[in-house]
């Protein structure tokens, strides 16, 4: 999809669900003017500007992903209620020099950091590369994108939510395997 | 420890809160006291947390080059386009004021190369001038035959027209606005002159066309005429009486003005105050345009054609197109014109 086209509200929620990632640079160009605005005009910089504007996406798009999500207002004004909350929230996290993440309790993922250290992401994408595309695909609709079985069946043309169900199992499995040929899981896990 | 399936099934389904809270108890009560299975569960949240992580970051690393290469104004390379795009309609537009100021009758060339025609361009350019068109047809009955000398204007000769125009004729001599001059039928309807703003029509006038044939200028001078000659002989004699008449003068001078095929004059009053004139390609019309004076000699030397209005002599193009009045400076041609 050309880029500097004018996409409406409809073509955006649909190349979101069907996976265009194009969209989250469409998504960037529309609402980018308008958050810079209001993180400027409220003790922010340029840096925060481009912080806010990739959670503010990124949020979207995973909730936009949801077979039952439903867009009651205009994309933008979608996006300036999340980024005005972000930076509100980050505000008041620099202020009380508080260290949790606003990020994951928005996205509702309970998350121990005592117990876990993240692996970094380019190391991860390796391992990742080595399961196959149709498992690195699944595994992500699933684990970042928030799709239920049913959407996942739809869009990588399964017969039904078991064939996910056993597929996501699969590739579970392999990945953790190769995984656990490559590193030590305790170095990550305490 | 290798998952199940069913322990897959219910850390996905605590992890993403769709467990009741009955479920929520009974899970974490069992991690409390499995630690196999709290192991087992504490991998899979690493695992599926990198998976999520994985694409996060794929993402904003497509959204942070976004925000470096895509917007204009907001990174370098946006400014220096929008500084240099500035520069250039800056350029553009001094371009088309340095044109304008140059020639006047810029906007009528550039009419022309759109194809527009420079009648078209006038109508554009004086639509809010609200000026009157009178446009006049010429009577070929009613043809006026002018002559001019050095100096002296000669009066028309009488010619055999219709009463109307004979009324015009008469008020033309002294005529500087137009509305001063009475309708009657050869001039156009009031309702058509507000539909037409363009320049307007003065006069017009059929006169003869002068041929001076090529003298060398080092050899002969030409000596002035003060009238125009019909008749070669008599123009021949003239001049000799005149040569008698110039002290010191040894060479032998002739002047030979051959009296051409006849031209329709149009002089026009311009709204704006341009000169210029309009010669057409078959060199039977020209038009006159700002000059005070409404009367003018047209003269032929070496297949060119020159006019003469206040005594200032002008070369003219036989092109059909405006062009502005180019002043011969050079005496030697000038007398010539004499």
């Amino acid at each position: 999809m050309v880029l500097w086209q004018l996409n409406s509200e409809q073509d955006i929620l649909a190349g979101i669900r069907e996976g265009d990632e194009q969209m989250l640079k469409v998504l960037y160009r529309q609402n980018y003017s308008m958050v810079r605005k209001y993180v400027i005009s409220n003790s922010g910089t340029l840096d925060d500007v481009n912080d806010v504007m990739q959670d503010v996406i990124i949020a979207f798009w995973k909730n936009a992903s949801k077979r039952d999500f439903k867009l009651t207002a205009k994309i933008s004004t979608y996006l300036m209620a999340i980024a005005k909350r972000n930076w509100l929230k980050k505000l008041n996290k620099n202020t009380r020099n508080q260290s949790h993440d606003f990020q994951n309790n928005d996205m509702g993922i309970m998350q121990d950091d005592k117990k876990i250290n993240a692996m970094d992401a380019a190391t991860f994408r390796t391992i990742m590369n080595e399961v196959g595309e149709t498992c690195q695909q699944l595994l992500s609709l699933f684990y970042f994108d928030g799709m239920d079985n049913k959407s996942i069946a739809e869009r990588l043309n399964f017969s039904n939510t078991d064939v996910v169900k056993a597929k996501k199992y699969q590739c579970l499995k392999k990945l953790k395997i190769i995984f656990e040929q490559k590193y030590n899981k305790e170095d990550f896990i305490n | 420890m290798e998952s199940s399936k069913e322990n897959i099934a219910k850390f996905d389904a605590y992890l993403n809160h769709q467990m009741n809270e009955e479920e929520k108890l009974f899970f974490e009560s069992e991690l409390l006291h499995n630690k196999a299975l709290q192991e087992e569960f504490n991998f899979h949240n690493f695992i599926t947390q990198s998976i999520a992580n994985e694409k996060e970051d794929r993402f904003r690393e497509i959204l942070k080059s976004q925000q470096e290469n895509s917007y204009i104004g907001n990174n370098t390379w946006g400014k220096k386009f929008t500084i240099a795009a500035s520069i250039i309609m800056l350029l553009g537009l001094s371009a088309l004021l340095i044109s304008y100021l140059k020639d006047p009758d810029f906007a009528k060339t550039f009419a022309k190369k759109t194809k527009k025609t420079a009648q078209d361009t006038m109508v554009i350019l004086k639509k809010d001038s609200a000026k009157i068109v009178v446009k006049e047809n010429l009577n070929p009955a009613a043809e006026v035959t002018l002559s001019e000398t050095e100096n002296n204007l000669l009066p028309s000769p009488p010619t055999p027209e219709s009463s109307a125009f004979e009324k015009r004729a008469s008020a033309e001599n002294n005529i500087e606005d137009i509305e001063s001059i009475p309708f009657n039928e050869t001039e156009i309807s009031r309702k058509d002159k507000e539909n037409i703003l363009t320049e307007i029509l003065i006069k017009t006038v059929k006169q003869e066309v002068i041929i001076i044939p090529k003298i060398n200028l080092e050899q002969q001078k030409l000596v002035p005429k003060s009238t125009v000659d019909r008749d070669v002989s008599a123009s021949d004699k003239k001049a000799d009486n005149n040569l008698g008449s110039t002290k010191g003068d040894t060479q032998k001078i002739k002047a030979i003005k051959v009296i051409s095929k006849s031209i329709i004059i149009e002089f026009f009053k311009t709204p704006l105050n341009y000169q210029g004139f309009n010669l057409a390609e078959n060199n039977e019309t020209l038009k006159i345009y700002g000059f005070e004076k409404n009367t003018a000699m047209v003269f032929i030397y070496e297949n060119l054609h020159y006019v003469k209005i206040d005594n200032k002599l002008y070369s003219l193009l036989s092109n059909g197109i405006f062009s502005k009045p180019n002043l011969i400076t050079n005496i030697e041609i000038t007398k010539l014109f004499e």
